[in-house]
């Protein structure tokens, strides 16, 4: 019986899971190579040639991983501050439900908040204004739209940073880091020694997953960079998109491209990534 | 346990490979007579596919035209969002699946996005000289029979005319720049205050200016000329590239559609904005996003005239309620009321001399529009349309030249 259940099983993953996944890369593989989709005159290798001619693609992989790999970084570590700074607040406190509260803001909308923050015509552009220090919105600082991505950054910390505070206090309790404190300083260690040599390592062995997984969802991601990214260069989502449906039918099968060369790299930082179960 | 399961994911692969082939329209015979039509129509669901980005055409769709025609006819019409290479992504991706019925009955088109539909025989028809109201229609307009230089051949209704302007706020600018010299000079005098989105009402510019450049304003009419392109694009992005520095954000990012320019220009940080609705400039008065004091107007040498029409799915499930949706769209009465400022303030494609005393009469007492310019008065100075391949290649030399900054 269980073996017919685990069988069951099997098959609905592969039915619900890995066939979908498989039937979309063979799909993209075909439309890319002209063999599918409208206007598809058989076997060419023109899209393909004609996509790497460009340099846009490259300079698009390397924004998105500029993007994700900041956005990580800045969110874990202001996180990580915030968490030892403020530790017993954020254990404690009945307000971080209030804090964390940012975590279900929709992409859209943490990209709205940060168009009306930080843009030319913005909140802080006219509270400058109001104090004298700018004159026309173009004095203000571009933080949107910016070649630099960021308005971008800003907007993923409104969630990346609650999504860190919200995994290390799991960490903390599933761990029992307090008991490890108690320990700690029963044998003499300083506060400063305690965070260094006890919590960063165990924080940072059980959430490098984790981490890992947030670059991968920022550098996919499709609203924000939408909306307040600029446009040369484009994040690889964005690209893809405009690619896809704007104007030009013929650029169809480029998107299929940039659509499996992203799998691709997702496969293999997936296959590169840092065996952290067990830590778990 | 694994060669089976392998087999198995072939035999699933296959399965749905084998969907993918397109399969002929199996479109079953319409009634003849109009009043069967309208009855064969009673009862049925009709969803329509549009560009849903104006608050003002919207409610017009949701509080006047679904009323009617559910109470009118009987029909049940549903909106839902979608246009240009969007829609047609969709529709591409429906006949690619061998869909038998699509999702979209009628839909709301032009130019390129006509086109690209016609290329995948996605559109039903010839339907238009079927409906009792095309005989209102102003057919002999190469503005109305025409959509971006190809024959409109029956495969889509005429629906709006209207023309693109610019718009500027009199309290910043007193002399608005009136030709492609003027504005060169205006642009350098003030820098970052001008800017053109990267969609339709920016492309539409971008053509008048290429217009321009041509000297002739039917130089560039017929299909696509390659050679004629070149020519004239070339001097087309030295004359911007030179501007290029002098744009909003140093012309290194643009707003992504018309509403993103809208809103720049109201929150004064450019001087300009540009509509390719003539009425627009009222309608956003009232909406209180445009402050009373903008204008719209029309440049010397003219600005571009375009229809937009309705479209039938070629797999529509109810061809016959889609037509009798579009044969009242094209009413008097609906048209009239979408020329209203306060409604949505679209140009009727109805011939008015066509029309009984008594519908005259309504279309000649619409309140006058307040801030934009005249109809008949621009009608001098309105520009046909160009190909569809001329608006693609803009918007891809416009990427690389202007967005991405290499040298033409």
């Amino acid at each position: 019986m269980s073996r017919f259940v685990g069988r069951m099983g099997l098959a609905l993953f592969v039915l619900g899971a890995v066939f979908p996944i498989l039937f979309s890369i063979i799909y993209a593989l075909l439309y890319s190579v002209g063999l599918m989709g409208f206007g598809a005159t058989g076997f060419t290798t023109a899209y393909w040639i004609k996509l790497f001619s460009q340099s846009q693609v490259a300079e698009s992989f390397l924004f998105s991983a500029y993007i994700s790999i900041t956005c990580s970084l800045l969110s874990w570590l202001i996180a990580i501050a915030l968490f030892e700074g403020f530790g017993d607040f954020w254990l404690r406190s009945s307000w971080t439900t209030f804090w964390f509260l940012p975590l279900t803001l929709p992409a859209m909308v943490s990209g709205f908040l940060v168009l009306q923050l930080l843009s030319g015509g913005g909140w802080l552009a006219r509270v400058a204004y109001h104090f004298g220090w700018i004159s026309v919105p173009q004095d203000f600082p571009i933080w949107t739209n910016d070649p630099y991505g960021i308005g971008i950054i800003v907007a993923h910390l409104l969630t990346g940073i609650p999504f860190f505070l919200l995994l290390f206090r799991s960490i903390w309790k599933e761990a029992h880091l307090a008991a490890f404190d108690v320990l700690a300083a029963s044998l003499g260690a300083h506060k400063w020694q305690i965070r260094w040599r006890v919590h960063m390592p165990i924080l940072y062995n059980r959430s490098k997953g984790n981490v890992l997984l947030y670059v991968l969802a920022v550098f996919g991601a499709y609203d924000i960079p939408l909306l307040v990214g600029s446009q040369a260069p484009q994040m690889i989502s964005v690209l893809a998109l405009r690619k896809y449906e704007r104007f030009d039918l013929t650029e169809k099968p480029e998107a299929f491209i940039i659509a499996l060369l992203y799998t691709l790299l997702v496969c293999l930082i997936i296959l590169w990534k840092p065996s952290n179960e067990e830590n778990l | 346990m694994k060669k089976p399961l392998f087999a198995f994911i072939i035999l699933l692969f296959l399965f749905a490979l084998s969907a993918c082939k397109p399969e002929k329209s199996t479109t079953a015979e319409l009634p003849k007579n109009w009043e069967h039509m309208a009855a064969a129509a009673k009862g049925s669901t009709v969803r329509m596919f549009m560009w849903t980005g104006d608050p003002y055409i919207n409610r017009y769709m949701q509080d006047y035209v679904v009323p009617a025609v559910k109470t009118q006819f009987g029909i049940d019409l549903q909106i839902s969002s979608g246009q240009g290479n969007q829609l047609v992504s969709m529709m591409a991706t429906e006949l690619e699946a061998g869909q038998e019925t699509s999702s979209a009955d009628m839909m709301w088109i032009n130019g390129e996005t006509f086109y690209q539909l016609r290329q995948l025989n996605a559109l039903y028809g010839p339907f238009l000289d079927r409906l009792p109201n095309s005989k209102l229609l102003n057919l002999d307009s190469p503005f109305i029979n025409t959509d971006f230089q190809q024959k409109v051949d029956g495969f889509e209704a005429p629906w709006g005319n209207v023309q693109m302007t610019f718009i500027y706020d009199t309290t910043r600018v007193q002399q608005p720049p009136q030709n492609r010299i003027a504005l060169a000079e205006w642009i350098k005098a003030h820098p970052g205050r001008f800017t053109l989105d990267t969609q339709f009402a920016g492309l539409t510019f971008l053509k008048g200016l290429l217009i321009d450049l041509a000297g002739d304003k039917n130089a560039l009419n017929g299909p696509f000329n390659e050679a004629l392109y070149q020519k004239y694009s070339k001097e087309l992005w030295q004359y911007l590239t030179q501007l290029r520095p002098y744009f909003w954000r140093n012309g290194t990012t643009y707003p992504e559609g018309v509403a993103q320019l809208h809103q720049l220009f109201a929150n004064r940080e450019i001087d300009f904005t540009m509509s390719n609705n003539d009425g627009e400039v009222d309608n956003k008065v009232l909406q209180g996003l445009f402050p009373p004091t903008a204008r719209a107007y029309v440049w010397e040498i003219g600005t571009i005239q375009n229809s937009h029409f309705l479209g039938i799915s070629a797999k529509s499930g109810n061809k016959a309620a889609a037509m009798v949706v579009i044969n009242f769209l094209l009413s008097p009465a609906a048209q009239r009321k979408k020329m209203e400022p306060q409604v949505w303030g679209d140009g009727t494609v109805l011939d008015l001399a066509k029309l009984g005393p008594k519908d005259r009469e309504a279309f000649s007492q619409i309140p006058g529009r307040k801030f934009a310019p005249d109809r008949i008065t621009i009608q001098d100075r309105a520009l046909m349309e160009l190909a569809p391949a001329y608006m693609i290649r803009l918007a891809a030399d416009f990427r690389t030249y202007m967005i991405e900054g290499k040298t033409p």
